[in-house]
């Protein structure tokens, strides 16, 4: 609301109101009875705080003249400023039509929609980059698991149908959507591992099938990067990393298609 | 000018951002007098005025999408008004560019209202008008602003404290001492003194009657 503070304007509501009491104290009754200029015009605006005051003034003015006349002129001046005839215009500031289409007011979030463009196109390009590195240096997955590494959204959203799917899922899942915490992944998975890795490769299709919509179906992604972690760990500390970049952009990504999301869903700009 | 007093603000605003939109214009029309009045009054400047008008407009077109309602007349002068700021600030940091009150004499060229008073008391509003032109600019400039806003423009304390950005006691506070220094500045000149006692005898005298708030 405020603008920029200049040293003319008031720096905070604690200033304005020193100010205000230094007005007061400027508003007075003279020694002579009358009130003062400043105290009249405050009567005038109805800036008297003090009803107490303000009643005095009124009194006073029911019997002085001269209080009566200096009142009148303060209304005469600001009837004729009421009055005061604006200064001719220059020039029409109309717009044209070119600067009407060229300047044509959007929302915040089409105000930026280049930005989300490139964002979106970059973080998706990134995704799909780190996806691969990923995949082709996160240890060998299962044969049958060429979509198995996990974006961890993708995980965090899957979670509750891997603890449907299978209960060996379910002992691996919340190790896994967690990269930040590689020491709590590394305790568990080791553990969890070595026998579901084997009884859950025949389960993973069968989540695949059920779950058609979903493309990376988690409980089979889980459990085979549990599997890779399990054989080579050395490689897991620098996959880490890659996960948190993937997952950054993801989010980007997930950002720039919500934006693109708002704006289809709110008034659509001509076009 | 008066031709297109029909659709409401929020009409137009409304056809501006369904894609109408030279609706903008009519709004530009309809508030670029004031604007332009206000700048002028603040700076004192024909060219800073006009570039601040301008850059109001294009600012306010360009982010018509911030304004939530209320009156957009004070919504257009809050943008002003920051702008002019901006602008004084930069000039006293530069005191090579003295403001010269030789603008007093600025712009009376065309009067709102046909005067339905005798030729007497026109002249002597006349006069008048352009002394408080004079003594407008002589206010210490928080002041000014108010007392324009208030009584030349006609907003409301509410109104003034928003566009301002100050509290409403600090409105009330600055337009009654600005008035009281305006009294005293005609006061204080013996001929402005003699014009606003006679106007003030013409006025109680005379039936003739004044509309005020011509806008």
């Amino acid at each position: 609301m405020t603008g920029p503070v200049s040293a003319h304007r008031d720096p905070s509501n604690g200033d304005a109101t020193n100010k205000e009491q230094q007005a007061t104290s400027i508003m007075r009754f003279t020694a002579d009875g009358h009130p003062n200029d400043q105290l009249l015009s405050a009567y005038l605006a109805e800036a008297i705080n003090d009803p107490a005051v303000a009643a005095a003034v009124s009194a006073h003015l029911a019997t002085c003249t001269a209080c009566q006349e200096q009142i009148a002129e303060l209304q005469v001046i600001t009837a004729l400023l009421a009055e005061l005839p604006a200064p001719a215009l220059p020039r029409s500031f109309t717009l044209t039509g070119e600067e009407l289409e060229r300047l044509r007011p959007r929302p915040w979030y089409l105000r930026y929609q280049p930005l989300f463009h490139w964002s979106s196109a970059i973080a998706a390009l990134l995704l799909v980059a780190l996806l691969s590195v990923d995949l082709l240096a996160g240890g060998p997955a299962p044969a049958g698991m060429p979509a198995s590494p996990p974006q961890p959204a993708a995980d965090r959203q899957a979670a509750p149908e891997a603890v449907e799917a299978t209960p060996v899922a379910a002992l691996s899942a919340p190790a896994e959507p967690t990269p930040g915490e590689t020491g709590s992944a590394q305790e568990i998975a080791p553990a969890g591992t070595p026998v579901p890795a084997t009884e859950s490769t025949p389960e993973a299709p069968v989540a695949v099938m059920a779950a058609p919509s979903t493309p990376q179906p988690t409980p089979a992604g889980s459990v085979p990067k549990a599997a890779g972690e399990d054989e080579s760990s050395p490689a897991e500390t620098g996959i880490s990393p890659l996960r948190l970049a993937t997952a950054a952009a993801g989010i980007v990504l997930a950002v720039a298609l919500a934006l693109g999301f708002l704006r289809l869903v709110s008034r659509a700009p001509p076009a | 000018m008066n031709v297109h007093l029909d659709p409401s603000d929020d009409a137009l605003i409304q056809a501006v951002r369904s894609g109408e939109l030279a609706a903008f214009n009519l709004l530009v029309e309809r508030y670029q007098r004031s604007v332009y009045a206000v700048a002028l009054r603040l700076l004192h400047d024909r060219y800073l005025a006009e570039d601040i008008t301008q850059e109001t407009f294009l600012r306010a077109y360009t982010s018509l999408d911030d304004y939530r309602g209320g009156s957009f007349r004070a919504w257009l002068l809050r943008i002003a008004h920051n702008r002019a700021l901006d602008v004084l600030r930069s000039m006293q940091r530069r005191p090579a560019t003295s403001l010269d009150l030789a603008g007093s004499d600025f712009g009376v060229r065309w009067s709102v209202e046909p005067a339905p008073v005798s030729p007497v008391e026109h002249a002597t509003r006349d006069e008048l008008w352009r002394r408080l032109e004079a003594g407008l600019a002589m206010l210490p400039e928080d002041q000014r602003i108010t007392v324009i806003l208030s009584d030349v423009e006609g907003f409301s304390y509410e109104e003034i404290a928003a566009i301002t950005g100050v509290s409403l006691g600090t409105v009330k506070s600055r337009l009654s001492r600005g008035r009281a220094r305006l009294r005293a500045i005609l006061a204080a000149d013996e001929s402005s003194r003699e014009l606003l006692e006679g106007f003030l005898r013409q006025a109680n005298d005379g039936p003739s009657e004044r509309s005020s708030g011509s806008e």
